[in-house]
């Protein structure tokens, strides 16, 4: 009954957009589920009983998991991208769309924290 | 009288081996037989007062005695012992000559240190140089590079994690079948300027948490989330800065009871939203379809990657060549 549900979702993500990909990243959060759905698999496939460790790089080692971890790495670094563009619109600069690298974005932020604190305990 | 004769003999014995030096030389003997001439023309004068005086004291006596070998030698001629008295006299001369021999020598030895002392002087600038060299063209690299080349070398390519060694094998090969340094100077070069600047973001990251307050003072947050918690913050201020001018522009109580709720709402907000990430990963959510969840699983996501430190710097490079 719950082993069903949880092979299709990744079926789905595999084919689908963002959207299933952050479901499959709840999926790889829940530590419990994904263990059983494959120890579910390799009962279905290898009748042998293998160590937790062996499962692991096992799955690990599937095109499938390689595909899913760039995607989630590849999701990681847009985030951080986005949250470093967003951070750079509510820094005061002149002009206001100046071009700031990462370091730079810092360190403004940093300053005007700083001053905005100064202001305030003013 | 015996006795005194046998004592002068002695001494000839010693003058007698010098006296095998002279016939080598003959020029020398010339010079030294003209010297003795001259002299026993000296003694004649003292010999003649002597003999006036016949004085009879030892030192007077003895002075009589050779004056008197001389005189006899002069007189009869040819005596076997008055000729060796001569030869010794002669020897004494061969020793003075010898004497001033030993002193030409000795500045030789002199000179010879000097031009070792000057080797000396010559080779150590030799050295220093390329140590200078090797400074200025590595000044951005480490101490330990610095102290050995080879040594450094190696170290930093175990200070390199496998992912970076085995993404970057072309580059390496083909500086390796290069074998030139100014290549391989120039790749520690850019890896020591990459190191920087990461540690200097790292930097920037740490002391932009410290301006962030969150409960507990001192919890671990990811990158993602202290980018995002101080846009929290920068809003919240900048709403803050605008309350309080308002305040200023009228209606102050009303407005300040106002602007007092609306900031304690706002900090209740950041502590939820500060907790939310702790209760998403408890709770183990299973929402769908709504943004919210979205960003708490990104957050999860980013937290639960910090435990494998390994992946963030495997993960720093990549951020270095997306800015290139």
């Amino acid at each position: 009954m719950m082993l069903s549900p949880d092979q299709t979702d990744p079926d789905l993500t595999w084919t689908q957009s963002d959207t299933d990909c952050l479901n499959v990243m709840k999926v790889e959060c829940v530590a419990h589920e994904p263990l059983e759905a494959d120890d579910g698999k390799t009962r279905a496939l290898v009748p042998a009983a293998l160590t937790r460790e062996e499962k692991r790089r096992r799955r690990r080692a599937t095109a499938k998991y390689r595909s899913a971890h760039a995607t989630r790495e590849r999701i990681r670094v847009e985030a951080f991208n986005v949250a470093f563009a967003e951070l750079r619109k509510l820094l005061p600069t002149l002009p206001p769309d100046k071009k700031l690298s990462k370091i730079e974005i810092l360190r403004l932020a940093i300053c005007y924290i700083s001053y905005l604190n100064h202001v305030l305990d003013v | 009288m015996m006795e005194k004769l046998k004592s002068e003999q002695f001494p000839l014995s010693p003058s007698a081996e010098g006296c095998a030096s002279p016939p080598r030389g003959d020029g020398d003997a010339r010079g030294k037989q003209e010297g003795t001439t001259a002299e026993t023309g000296e003694h004649r004068l003292p010999e003649e007062l002597n003999g006036v005086a016949k004085e009879t004291a030892h030192h007077a006596t003895e002075l009589k005695k050779e004056v008197a070998v001389i005189e006899l030698s002069r007189r009869g001629g040819s005596a076997d012992i008055k000729g060796r008295e001569l030869k010794a006299e002669l020897s004494h001369k061969v020793q003075t000559t010898e004497l001033c021999r030993p002193p030409i020598p000795l500045p030789l030895p002199p000179r010879d240190p000097l031009s070792d002392t000057r080797m000396v002087q010559l080779s150590p600038p030799a050295f220093p140089l390329p140590a200078r060299a090797m400074l200025y063209s590595n000044m951005t690299t480490p101490l330990a590079t610095i102290n050995s080349g080879f040594a450094g070398d190696a170290e930093q390519y175990g200070m390199y994690p496998s992912n970076r060694v085995k993404r970057r094998p072309a580059p390496y090969e083909v500086e390796i079948n290069d074998g030139s340094q100014p290549k391989i100077v120039r790749r520690i070069f850019t890896n020591s300027r990459e190191r920087w600047r990461q540690q200097n973001v790292n930097g920037a990251f740490a002391e932009l948490r410290k301006l962030i307050p969150t409960h507990p003072p001192d919890k671990k947050l990811s990158k993602n989330e202290i980018l995002r918690l101080a846009m929290k913050y920068i809003n919240f201020l900048a709403k803050l800065l605008n309350d309080q001018d308002d305040m200023v522009g009228g209606e102050a109580p009303a407005r300040a009871n106002r602007d007092s709720r609306d900031a304690t709402l706002v900090r209740d907000d950041l502590l939820q939203e500060m907790l939310s990430p702790n209760s998403s990963c408890g709770s183990l959510l299973d929402g769908d379809a709504s943004p919210e969840s979205f960003t708490e699983d990104q957050d999860s996501s980013v937290e639960s990657r910090p435990s494998a430190r390994g992946l963030h710097h495997s993960s720093l490079p990549l951020d270095g060549n997306a800015q290139r």
